[in-house]
């Protein structure tokens, strides 16, 4: 062989030998082929040693072959494109792939960290919290130093360049997992019609058939998979997705995959979408992930030589690739037998097969005897010699209930094949609120049948490890799944395969040590956290026992396995310690996700633009014509200011305030909410829901309107304009016009539905242009009004029905300034020309356009109030000295909550001005306000600054804030904080800073 | 009344529309949109949306009726509809059925200024309706004739099936307007996505 993989062998596979791929490991430079995966071609070239264990820093190799390796654990890539924490043994080998092994330093081979290996007697289970509880105050020094030596990969600091995208899919039955029984069912569920989802995590349909020895008798790897595959392809009802893995499965059958597109192809080869997330809605699901072969705890289980023996088998099999070339096979069950007949079968001395079980295997047996290769029944492996790689075993005899053997013989050899049985991967099932049940034959925990949740467990994933049995149940379950939706099932012919009879597996939880002075060697339970046996024992004598709890201190099944390797058995030893029966100590919750699932992916689309959207009103081409910055409001972008030439913020706010005072201003309002109320109930309806008297208001009348939650809390406010006897018009805040539209349907549609009112939101639908100033009224005068706008023909807080230019407006006297102002409401089409025409008439008054700065600095010299700034979800009407906007002569929501004593206190947080009084500080927005005595900390918090400007107005600063019993404290002395610790004495004001008479706005 | 009425969806037109798009947006800037509230045990109430508008309101949920004249209902709620038309008939339709409704429990609102609707059809067109919204477009269960209010992305959307092509009628809020087709830009790039207007 050329390649220069001295692990590769001659013999078919599912490798293509034509397609050489280069890749390098910590930099050296290797070779694979084509279908490899990382795991397989690192083995092909004689890697074993792949990478450290996280505590002790022991040498770890390739145990497995799937998703529940533990141990490679690689860093793929680099720059802005590295993957953290793949498992090599599912990773799809690339021309180009750089990988990097995750621990070691300062190399994988001589790792300075492995000293932890040596005084491992004190790292026991719950070293941590023993030890760096004390002194407390160098948890500091020791969170960094632990932090340090914890980890694996490293995550880019860089943004992630990829695209990911997120597909939502319906189907009727979704089939998880493409090995013998998935691809049945799927095929089942799809002839009858049904439309059908299937995916599997690996490249390639056939789960585990990809790994059966080719040509074996019942092999079905060959035509007969190709053919299934071909057919599920062929029909239009089917959907297959390979590299495909269903990593979350929550309510009402609603799923989650993460599809890896194009992480196989070398980089320059890929484009389009990295990862996409297929939200999945399934009327059936038939769970067909498979099992996960478990290791068997016995002394340096864990050097790297040791694997799983279906692991072995894959390589051998699937890649031609020889794990090693003297195996020995330690097994409890009859599986492992097949591993040694492969590995007979591709020219690999197999040393022993040693079986715990006195009796040896079942009808395998008659195969297995023709080769020749001696079986050691009864006994167990308790020692593995070689630290860097396995170069013998020691073995022993197995004594009924001995935690101790005498050492029989030292075997040679490089490879150790383990198998203590199977355990299916429940891991969905459990996530969709199965039960489990133990199987004290298989000892494995099967999924109870769950019907509430409409799936099915088929195959060695519901405990049947017979392929003939697998394709049976595949194919029922399909039909079933079918015929639940609505179909009716059809015929699959099977082919004739033959039941093999099995010799039981008998448990061995934990394996005998061999007699020895001192301390015996770790026998590995969870082997990324390298957690054994002794680890879970001591946990007990401590006193743990809950599954949970042990889990926690013993960091069991923790890690990016979460626990796929090693978990049943740590829960059986943990048993055992207790004395108690595995089922009742039950499993540790399974969540999602299945396995190490991007952020990315999650996040999808919903990144940088397009993270939220984005509305701006009709008006915004104009407002960013004139370089206005945007204010983000929620989701709004608004114009913030209108900077002239050579202005910066504070010179443009000052200039656009002085134009509302002075002459004419105008400012885009369009964000307010609008709600349309009709009804023969509506003044009913909105006289419960608001604080004043709705029913007194005249028609063409407007008024403040102020809306309590039923706490007697202000929740939102806004200008009501009666436009008829059983027709009003409300306006909300710019971030509560959705929740107002909520808080009102809410009432109507579940406590009033007797009520005759119909709600319609019309924030969309106009636009609002406010012209503000003095000369406001000469400006709209200018636009062929159609209505008398003389101030006892049009008075404040009215609205009317007119036309500007002969455009259809609902025109309000109200004004957010203190000043004479009009409210143009416009159909938002005809919004940007309605603006620019008022704009153009403004012009003899030099009409200025203002944003929410300016707009932020007039309310505030008036004291009007932005729910949500100045008040938080704690502050009642009272508080605000808006005790006269509540009507005493009816109920609304909140009225109550406001007689409690709560709502009554003295001391409540009231609504005051403050000035600095040095006349020139602007007090910093959410700075806390403390009485003006000597700083001595923690001291009472009295408040905080809510609002806070410079006012061209009124030639100094103004805030607004919230202050303990503030009312009473007109002309007190405090201290204002902020948070860089700077100070600024304040004198308590009114709120009202300008016009307190409201003269100006009443013209 | 000189001004044209925008949209604010208008300045998408000026992207070159590629020479075989995967999917085909026509801006209907075209069409007014009508929003009538009323009940449905109110024969008055229903004939006179007939009479007026020549549909029948839609009364099976989430359904639409077509009728003369390019003049579709949709239903919303069960005293909620949608009526989109061309926009010229828009002011007519909206003043004739407030005064012969004075009298009901109703309520007419012109929403002409505050709704766009994009038309969208092409060969990836329903892929494209599944990358943003949850429900299921396949043919065994969205048909023409059915419509539905759902999220897509996160704007809020009226999606009906006009014609089996695909061809479906996708209702925005115009301040979502321009988030919704930025939005199926990226998913479908911009070679594959052609903006007309009707």
């Amino acid at each position: 062989m050329s390649t220069g993989q001295p692990y590769r062998l001659e013999r078919d596979a599912r490798v293509a030998r034509s397609r050489v791929l280069n890749f390098t490991f910590n930099g050296q430079k290797l070779t694979g082929l084509e279908g490899d995966t990382l795991a397989s071609a690192l083995l092909a070239n004689g890697i074993r040693l792949v990478g450290r264990s996280f505590k002790l820093r022991r040498p770890r190799g390739i145990m497995a072959a799937g998703a529940e390796e533990a141990n490679a654990i690689m860093q793929i890539g680099s720059g802005d494109r590295a993957i953290p924490n793949p498992r090599a043994t599912q990773v799809q080998l690339f021309e180009g792939l750089e990988a990097r092994t995750t621990k070691g330093w300062p190399s994988v081979k001589f790792d300075l960290g492995a000293i932890n290996d040596t005084v491992s007697g004190v790292l026991s289970a719950g070293f941590y919290y023993k030890t760096f509880m004390y002194p407390r105050r160098f948890w500091d020094l020791y969170e960094r130093v632990i932090r340090a030596m914890a980890g694996f990969g490293i995550a880019p600091d860089e943004a992630d360049p990829d695209e990911y995208e997120q597909q939502n899919i319906h189907c009727d039955v979704l089939v998880v997992g493409a090995g013998p029984s998935g691809l049945m069912a799927a095929l089942s569920a799809a002839r009858s019609g049904a439309r059908v989802l299937i995916a599997d995590e690996q490249n390639e349909f056939g789960g585990s058939l990809l790994s059966a020895a080719p040509g074996a008798d019942g092999d079905l790897s060959g035509a007969w998979l190709a053919a299934q595959i071909a057919e599920l392809e062929s029909l239009e009802n089917v959907r297959i997705l390979p590299r495909t893995t269903a990593f979350g499965y929550f309510d009402h059958n609603f799923l989650t995959l993460a599809e890896r597109c194009h992480d196989h192809l070398p980089v320059m080869q890929r484009s389009g979408v990295r990862e996409r997330l297929w939200r999945v809605r399934a009327g059936q699901v038939v769970l067909a992930q498979g099992a996960f072969e478990r290791p068997l705890a016995f002394g340096n289980n864990d050097r790297p030589g040791v694997m799983l023996a279906s692991a072995v088998s894959t390589y051998l099999n699937r890649y031609a690739v020889k794990a090693g070339d003297r195996a020995v096979v330690f097994t409890n069950n009859d599986s492992a037998y097949q591993t040694a007949i492969d590995l007979h079968s591709a020219g690999i001395t197999v040393v022993a097969v040693i079986d715990a079980r006195s009796e040896g295997p079942g009808e395998i047996k008659t195969i297995f005897d023709a080769l020749g290769i001696p079986l050691m029944a009864g006994h167990v492996v308790c020692d593995v010699i070689g630290r860097q790689a396995v170069k013998g075993v020691q073995v022993g005899r197995r004594v009924e209930g001995a935690s101790e053997t005498d050492i029989a013989m030292t075997l040679r050899c490089d490879l150790v094949a383990v198998s203590g049985g199977w355990s299916p991967a429940v891991h969905l099932h459990s996530q969709a609120g199965g039960q489990l049940h133990w199987d004290d034959g298989l000892k494995a925990f099967l999924p109870k049948p769950n019907d509430a949740v409409h799936n099915i467990s088929v195959g060695a994933g519901n405990g049947i490890f017979n392929l003939k049995d697998c394709l049976e149940s595949g194919v029922q379950a399909g039909a079933v799944a079918a015929t639940r939706c609505g179909f009716e099932s059809v015929e699959v012919p099977l082919p004739e395969l033959k039941d093999w009879t099995q010799a039981p597996l008998e448990a061995l939880w934990s394996v005998p040590a061999a007699k020895a002075s001192g301390r015996p060697p770790k026998q590995f339970v969870d082997f990324q956290n390298d957690t054994s046996v002794s680890d879970i024992r001591l946990a007990v004598r401590e006193g743990f026992e809950s599954v949970e709890h042990v889990k926690r201190y013993t960091a069991l099944g923790f890690g990016t396995d979460q626990g796929k390797l090693g978990n049943i058995n740590g829960m059986a030893i943990l048993a055992e310690a207790l004395g108690r029966a595995i089922p009742e100590v039950g499993t540790t919750t399974f969540r999602p996700a299945y396995t190490p699932t991007s952020f990315a992916v999650c996040a999808s689309e919903s990144v940088r633009d397009l993270y939220e959207p984005t509305r701006t009103t009709a008006m915004n081409d104009w407002h960013q014509a004139q370089n206005a910055p945007h204010e983000v409001v929620g989701q709004w972008l608004r114009p913030w200011y209108f900077p002239r030439t050579g202005e910066d913020m504070d010179a443009a706010v000052a200039r656009e305030c002085r134009a509302a005072r002075q002459s004419v201003a105008m400012m885009d309002a369009s964000t307010l909410g609008k709600i349309d109320v009709q009804g023969p109930d509506a003044t009913e309806f909105l006289n419960r829901m608001y604080t004043h008297d709705v029913d007194q208001m005249s028609i063409g009348r407007c008024a403040y309107g102020l809306l309590l939650g039923e706490d007697g809390m202000v929740m939102d406010d806004g200008v009501m304009a009666r436009l008829g006897p059983d027709h009003y018009y409300l306006t909300t805040t710019t971030g509560g016009a959705a929740n107002v539209l909520s808080w009102l349907e809410l009432w109507l549609q579940t406590e009033w539905p007797d009520l005759k009112v119909h709600l319609t939101s019309l924030t969309d639908q106009y636009s609002t242009i406010a012209v503000v100033g003095p000369k406001s009224r000469a400006v709209l005068e200018k636009l062929d009004c159609s209505e008398d706008l003389s101030a006892s023909a049009f008075p404040f807080m009215t609205v009317r029905p007119a036309t500007l230019n002969g455009i259809a407006v609902q025109l309000f006297r109200v004004s957010f300034s203190g000043e004479l102002a009009f409210e143009v409401n416009v159909d938002s089409r005809y919004a940007a020309g309605l603006w620019t025409a008022i704009y153009e008439a403004g012009g003899a008054f030099d009409m200025t356009p203002y944003g929410t700065e300016t707009m932020h600095v007039l309310r505030a010299e008036k004291g009007f109030v932005i729910v949500g700034q100045d008040t938080d979800g704690s502050v009642t009407p009272g508080d605000l000295k808006m005790g006269w906007m509540l009507s005493k002569n009816k109920d609304f929501i909140g009225r109550r909550s406001l007689a409690r004593p709560d709502s009554r206190r003295k001391d409540r947080k009231q609504l005051v001005g403050l000035l600095s009084v040095d006349g020139r500080t602007v007090l910093p927005e959410g700075g806390q306000i403390t009485e003006d005595a000597p700083i001595v900390t923690p001291m009472p918090l009295l408040g905080h600054v809510t609002s806070s400007y410079s006012s061209a107005a009124l030639g100094h600063p103004i805030a607004l804030a919230l202050l303990v019993g503030g009312r009473k404290r007109r002309g007190d002395r405090l201290l204002v904080h902020s948070a860089n610790g700077e100070v600024v004495p304040v004198e308590v004001t009114e709120s009202v800073f300008y016009d307190p008479k409201g003269a100006r706005q009443n013209v | 009344m000189s001004e044209q009425p925008q949209h604010g969806v208008e300045n998408w037109l000026s992207k070159a529309v590629p020479s075989d798009p995967r999917v085909d947006v026509r801006l209907r800037t075209d069409l007014g949109h009508v929003n009538v509230r009323g009940e449905v045990d109110n024969p008055n109430f229903l004939s006179v949306i007939k009479a007026v508008t020549g549909v029948s309101l839609p009364l099976t949920p989430n359904t639409h009726q077509l009728s003369e004249g390019d003049l579709r209902a949709l239903w919303l709620g069960p005293s909620e509809w949608m009526i989109m038309a061309p926009s010229h008939r828009i002011d007519d339709m909206v003043g004739e059925l407030r005064t012969r409704l004075s009298d009901a429990f109703a309520a007419i609102n012109d929403l002409s200024g505050g709704m766009v609707t994009l038309e969208v059809s092409g060969s990836e067109s329903t892929d494209l309706l599944s990358k943003g919204c949850t429900l299921d477009f396949h043919p065994l269960s969205f048909n023409p004739g059915q419509c539905a209010q759902s999220g897509f992305a996160k704007a809020n959307v009226l999606i009906a099936k006009i014609s089996d092509e695909p061809r479906y009628s996708i209702s925005v809020r115009r301040t979502f307007a321009d988030y919704v087709l930025s939005w199926m830009t990226a998913r479908i790039g911009a070679d594959g996505l052609g903006i007309t207007s009707a």
